[in-house]
């Protein structure tokens, strides 16, 4: 048991879980192997997530430690880790990819298809938004794809390998139309 | 701990769906040799590298492992059932490369789906179960990769050269300097030499090791001297036998052809090592001593007081006394001024017991005065009980006190004159100066022979604060006994 083994790492995560969450964030970033496999520490990491100080203080290190969380513990904590996704999807993006990633390699194809689909769904579908539903589009298809090969779908599998190929071709016409406007150096050359 | 970065890639991952896909096409059992299963194993290969040390990369190098090894299964079958030549060659190569993929991945996490199919395969021996085995694998779901990243960042090897041996760490090459002599004498802080004669200069290194190569070591001075004004030897020492470290030793002739002035700095030398050819790997390291001051005046042909040991013992404390902190050189200038009539006083003191009997300090003060007054540097310039410090100090040349003592009754030595050292320091403070001077006639009568005349004159640091005053006292010894008077 790791509270056998690491008895003052357990009090401590306790300790720090009433701390200043932005404080705690920068314990985490320097000493995070100490506690990575204590009792506690994903509630404490998500518990920080959820602090807007924290997040914008430390946010690149505390999403790298969010993806290196253990399989077995986002199993635990994925309705958690994906409300973070949720959270933060606006402001920090790379958040909602990294718990798509964590939902699919911990074997929650499911729960990744349906996160991946309220990513998509919750973003309006107008000009401005095109570009950014397209590429959600694309994580919702990869998710709902691993999840029909899953119960092995056969339909389903067909169908969205389809929609994948379809929606490429419509970014790379979304990228033509608009390459001039999105050129960075436009007027420049 | 990983580094993620935010480009997404997805899109570039389209090989893993189309592997779905033909593998499907594969297990629904269509006969057509595998391309398109083949090319997707190739494809997918090929996008796992995108996403560098990320889980994903792994996960999709398996899949596209074992695909091959469907294709292969699938080349087995539609040749069996071809009836082409030499079927069984595509089962045992898949077989093979299942054993294989079954070593490189079997025992990691989260493969225990794909090691299932691996271990189907390994044992498969009815074509019937190929389309089972692709049928298995098109439906095993993975992880969906959206970024690159970055593993830790480790220190690579050294990489041993051609020959296969890690190169030795060479030995350091340094050259460094043992001793300096000049005429035979170790070489002092500041070494007087006389002027306008030569002089032996010889040097002893100490060398590590000899580059490669070298055929000399050359040790030449730098200085910011005038080229004229001296000759210092280059010393050119010939590469030695054997390995090293190497002491090596050559003899030299130095002269310093123009006298410096008694307030002048010595000559500066700084001895430098190189070797020779140029090209030859050079010294990264000089040690020791190598810095050569050099005092050129011409004590015989301008003496100071007409002695040389208390020249050389002005010269001395002139020396010390220049590299003071705090000490302004005008000022050390003016106290010489006056310190070397007053030593040659006291040299003539002892030499003709110029003051036979004890005499008061005011009878002091007026033949010292009087000595002063026929100098020709200081003549007018003498003043006498200037005030300073709520005291009348007794002579003065240029802000510069001179307290003068006499002792009538019991002997002294230099040290016993530290207990005037306090007066004359005040003078000095309240005339605004850190150095003052204290000369003191012992009167007293002599039951022992007098000691050289070098011997009393010296400096007392006089220090309340963190700032010291110097009091330069001089020691006149009067009232000697006559030197018969020892013998009886």
């Amino acid at each position: 048991m790791i509270e056998e083994r690491h008895p003052y790492t357990v009090r401590l995560i306790g300790m720090l879980k009433k701390a200043t969450p932005y404080l705690v964030a920068k314990e985490i970033q320097y000493a995070n192997n100490v506690y990575v496999h204590a009792p506690g520490y994903a509630d404490l990491l998500i518990h920080v997530m959820n602090d807007l100080d924290a997040v914008h203080l430390c946010h690149d290190d505390l999403i790298q430690r969010v993806a290196e969380l253990p399989r077995d513990v986002v199993l635990e904590k994925r309705s958690e880790i994906m409300a973070l996704g949720t959270k933060w999807f606006l402001r920090y993006r790379l958040v909602a990819g990294i718990v798509i990633e964590l939902l699919t390699s911990s074997g929650a194809w499911s729960d990744a298809a349906a996160f991946s689909k309220s990513q998509h769904d919750g973003v309006e579908d107008n000009t401005r938004n095109k570009q950014l539903r397209l590429h959600l589009a694309l994580r919702m298809i990869a998710c709902a794809f691993e999840a029909a090969v899953e119960i092995n779908d056969g339909a389903a599998i067909e169908k969205l390998g389809g929609d994948f190929k379809s929606t490429l071709a419509e970014i790379e016409k979304d990228n033509a139309a608009n390459e001039d406007r999105r050129d960075p150096l436009r007027g420049l050359r | 701990m990983r580094l993620t970065r935010t480009e997404e890639i997805l899109s570039a991952a389209y090989a893993r769906i189309e592997i779905v896909e033909a593998l499907r096409e594969v297990a629904l059992g269509g006969d057509t040799t595998p391309t398109r299963l083949r090319t997707a194993a190739e494809n997918l290969d090929n996008s796992s590298g995108l996403y560098g040390d990320a889980p994903t990369a792994r996960a999709y190098q398996a899949l596209a492992k074992l695909a091959t090894c469907v294709a292969f299964l699938a080349e087995w079958r539609h040749a069996v059932l071809s009836a082409g030549v030499d079927a069984q060659r595509f089962l045992v190569a898949a077989k093979e490369r299942a054993a294989t993929w079954i070593g490189a991945f079997g025992a990691e996490a989260g493969f225990d789906s794909l090691a299932a199919v691996a271990k189907q395969l390994e044992n498969l021996s009815s074509v019937s179960e190929a389309a089972k085995i692709a049928a298995s694998l098109a439906a095993i779901p993975l992880p969906v990769g959206l970024y690159q990243a970055e593993g830790p960042r480790r220190r690579s090897p050294r990489l041993p050269d051609d020959g296969g041996e890690v190169p030795a760490k060479s030995v350091e090459l340094s050259v460094a300097f043992i001793k300096f002599t000049i005429d035979g004498k170790p070489l002092a802080e500041t070494h007087y030499v006389s002027p306008g004669e030569m002089h032996n200069l010889d040097i002893e290194v100490r060398v590590s090791r000899w580059p490669v190569g070298a055929t000399a070591l050359i040790l030449e001075p730098v200085t910011i001297e005038h080229p004229d004004s001296y000759k210092m030897p280059v010393f050119s020492l010939p590469a030695p036998p054997g390995t090293g470290p190497f002491q090596l030793k050559q003899d030299g002739r130095a002269a310093i052809t123009i006298p410096t002035h008694f307030n002048a700095r010595p000559y500066e030398f700084k001895y430098v090592a190189r070797f020779e050819p140029r090209g030859s790997e050079q010294p990264i390291e000089t040690i020791g001593q190598r810095t050569l001051m050099l005092e050129g005046m011409d004590l015989a042909r301008q003496p100071l007081t007409g002695y040389e040991h208390i020249d050389r013992k002005l010269i001395a404390i002139r020396n010390t006394l220049r590299v003071t902190p705090g000490m302004i050189q005008s000022e050390l200038a003016d106290a010489l001024m006056l310190a070397i009539p007053l030593a040659n006083l006291a040299a003539q003191s002892v030499q003709d017991n110029v003051f036979n009997s004890p005499i008061s300090e005011d009878e002091f003060q007026r033949r010292v005065r009087s000595f002063f007054r026929q100098h020709p540097m200081i003549g007018a310039k003498l003043e006498e009980h200037p005030h300073a410090s709520r005291g009348i100090t007794d002579l003065s040349f240029r802000g510069i006190r001179l307290e003068l003592k006499s002792e009538k009754d019991s002997n002294l030595t230099l040290a016993d004159c530290n207990r005037f050292v306090p007066q004359a320091a005040s003078y000095a403070i309240g005339s605004g100066k850190r150095l003052a001077l204290l000369c003191v006639l012992d009167g007293s009568p002599k039951t022992k022979p007098p000691f050289p005349v070098e011997d009393g004159i010296g400096v007392f640091p006089h220090q309340s604060t963190e700032t010291p005053v110097y009091v330069l006292t001089i020691l006149a010894q009067g009232n000697l006994a006559k030197p018969s008077d020892f013998s009886r």
